[in-house]
């Protein structure tokens, strides 16, 4: 039972992790919060769903537009609706607000578009679990896993290799001396927007075969991606990484030995005690 | 500084008014059966309604009120009650204890309705029980909870068995399979623990062992923890009792986890969006029901069932998304019965004339109410879901 609690955990895990990730894309580019996390996911879903089952458009073909879709509306967010803020002297807290306000209105947006009964994503890689000895896993579990390590692997790449991903960084260590030798800093903001949003979609998409897509699917893991990002250091590519691997089998270890009403409690509970030892979570913040 | 702050104000303005279009409140919607028609003599009848028109059962509660809806336009069709037409008040819960009483409050203190019809949910009728009771205004409700029938309450009346009824039927017919070691797994609500400590009990006369007690709260969607558990206790049938919104997602999961025994659920297994959602997770499934949510009036074989069918479709383009449409046809059915017998229109009278309701038959089969506290019929048949289909289990 170990094995395959721990095998569970790890595939939620990493819905958590690609979720966090977005939470700390955006705050070590922009030094800011945004609540909005959790509905960019259900959206992603809903799109990947319009286009693949809606419109009968082959599922990697459905998958990219959707991503595109996603990532193209964090870049439009950052430039129409974050960046107008912050030029009119929005602090901190008003851009909290209006993140807040915004996944209010995606949820209902959603919920008069599609309606509110949970939608049926057909998953592409089978229903049928596959027994390995004591443990079995469903495919999807597996895409989960390969999916969100192949996208760690292109970010760490992306941000350590390419051009554009080393001045993301620099513009994030300080806007002002980045913006001096000629890097575009509204641009580099805007892309950590974009590919929040895109990490967050390919979650979305990833977990709609398991969930079923509906307007609320957001608010729960929105919770837990927040957490994944605070618990392994908020700002923190690689913590987020860590938090949410740790959250997920944390959890699904709490469901499997001791009671699943407590789950929850246990989590967070957990989440608590290493904030109070560790105040700035488990990796320390720099901008990475 | 002033600057700041009028962005302040604007912000948290903007955020409340989003806020506001999140709930959208239950406001009171009066649907008069018959536009235009006038009541031959004096006031209409008002016929209250309050269960979940928005959220996750919104779908059931729709289907209620257009089961509803169908009663009235039949009544009025035929001349009415007493003598008079009927008209719908309803309210949404929102599938929240608290709104259901601010709904059944609002019916019988400023709409003053005869009779209502309302909630789905157990919980919302044990909320609203104390409002109705002292009101003295009769309400027949659809939840299946035996709990809330339990508080002694004179007023409150079932259009459907409990659901212990059901478990009845289920643990007789686990044990008619040689079923011996059964995994539970149920919601942590009202809902879930009735449903498992009644299918508890009625397992007690036979030889089953329970291996696994899990729960889960209504919205979750990760049961990795519990499944683990319930499979590595090898069950031979797992029992699963929860609200239809989440039964979807954990028959999808169940089955992915790697268990392929037969399940043994609640009544919500009628719901078609269940069948939709799960696929053929939905394979094995067996349950105990009153009625099945048709498709098509084709298939019916009982003419009462057919009849209200047939006008659900012409009226809403579509057979009913839940049999909650059933539950409330009968209820309102039952109500005027009550008052064509009595000739009273409202409080205890015609409270006495529902309770002497003998031998009625309805969608549901024949209700009888007599010296049973508000329960009307105590039988169901096991059904099975084969390949997106709904048979017979032998």
């Amino acid at each position: 039972m170990f094995l395959q609690l721990l095998v569970g955990g790890i595939a939620v895990g990493c819905i958590y992790a690609l979720i966090g990730l977005g939470y700390s894309l955006i705050y070590s580019a922009s030094g800011l919060m945004s609540f909005v996390q959790g509905e960019i996911f259900m959206l992603g879903a809903y799109v990947a769903f319009t286009i693949y089952v809606g419109l009968g458009i082959p599922f990697l073909l459905a998958v990219l537009i959707a991503i595109g879709f996603m990532f193209a509306f964090g870049m439009l967010l950052e430039r129409s609706m974050i960046s107008p803020l912050l030029r009119r002297g929005s602090q901190q807290i008003h851009i909290v607000l209006a993140t807040i306000g915004l996944s209010i209105f995606l949820k209902n947006f959603a919920m008069i578009l599609w309606g509110s009964d949970v939608k049926n994503f057909p998953s592409s890689f089978g229903e049928n679990p596959i027994k390995m000895g004591p443990i079995s896993i469903s495919p999807q579990q597996i895409a989960i896993v390969v999916v969100t390590l192949a996208c760690m692997v292109l970010l760490h790449l992306f941000m350590s290799r390419t051009k554009l991903g080393t001045s993301l960084r620099a513009a994030a260590q300080d806007p002002m001396a980045a913006g001096v030798v000629g890097i575009n800093v509204p641009l580099t903001v805007g892309m950590a927007w974009a590919l929040a949003a895109a990490l967050s979609a390919v979650a979305g998409i990833l977990l709609a075969p398991i969930y079923g897509v509906y307007p609320k699917m957001g608010a729960i893991l929105s919770t837990k991606g927040f957490a994944a990002a605070v618990l392994g250091g908020y700002g923190n590519m690689y913590g987020a990484i860590i938090g949410g691997l740790m959250f997920g089998v944390v959890e699904t270890m709490a469901a499997g030995y001791l009671s699943s009403s407590f789950k929850d409690i246990i989590s967070f509970g957990v989440l608590i005690v290493v904030l109070f030892v560790m105040p700035h979570g488990i990796l320390k913040v720099k901008a990475d | 500084m002033k600057r700041k702050l009028s962005w302040f104000l604007c912000g948290t303005i903007l955020a409340s008014l989003l806020a506001g279009c999140g709930g959208g409140d239950g406001s009171g919607n009066a649907l008069a059966g018959e536009p235009g028609a006038s009541s031959s003599d004096g006031e209409a009848i008002k016929i209250g309604y309050f269960g979940p028109l928005t959220g996750g059962t919104a779908q059931a509660g729709q289907a209620a009120l257009n089961g509803v809806q169908i009663a009235v336009d039949e009544l009025n069709a035929g001349g009415g009650v007493l003598g008079r037409q009927l008209e719908i008040v309803s309210y949404d819960d929102k599938s929240s204890p608290e709104e259901a009483v601010k709904a059944a409050t609002k019916l019988v203190q400023v709409d003053k309705v005869n009779a209502i019809f309302g909630s789905l949910h157990s919980a919302n009728v044990q909320a609203a029980g104390p409002v109705i009771e002292e009101a003295q205004t009769i309400c027949v409700a659809g939840g299946t909870s035996p709990a809330w029938l339990e508080q002694g309450y004179t007023y409150l009346f079932r259009s459907i068995s409990n659901s212990t009824v059901s478990a009845k039927q289920l643990a007789k017919y686990a044990a008619d399979q040689g079923y011996k070691k059964i995994a539970l797994f149920t919601s942590n609500d009202e809902y879930g623990t009735s449903g498992s400590d009644g299918f508890k009990t009625e397992c007690e006369p036979y030889d089953i062992e329970f291996v696994a007690s899990e729960t889960m709260t209504n919205g979750d969607r990760d049961f990795t923890g519990q499944f683990a558990k319930i499979n590595a206790a090898a069950p031979d049938a797992v029992f699963i009792w929860c609200l239809g919104d989440d039964l979807g997602a954990v028959t999808k999961q169940l089955r992915q986890s790697g268990f392929d025994g037969p399940i043994l659920g609640s009544e919500s297994y009628t719901l078609p969006e269940i069948l939709e959602n799960a696929g053929a997770a939905t394979n094995g499934v067996r349950f105990a029901a009153q009625y099945l949510v048709y498709e098509n009036p084709e298939d019916v074989e009982d003419d009462n069932m057919k009849k209200f069918l047939e006008a659900y479709m012409e009226e809403f383009g579509s057979a009913p998304a839940s049999d909650n449409a059933f539950r409330a046809y009968d209820g309102v059915m039952m109500i005027a019965e009550a008052m064509e017998a009595s000739g009273a229109d409202h409080g205890p009278e015609l409270r006495q004339a529902y309770n002497d309701i003998d031998g009625y038959v309805g969608l549901a089969g024949t209700f009888s109410y007599k010296g049973k506290n508000g329960e009307g019929i105590e039988s169901m048949r096991i059904f099975q879901i084969q390949d997106g289909k709904y048979i017979e289990a032998e």
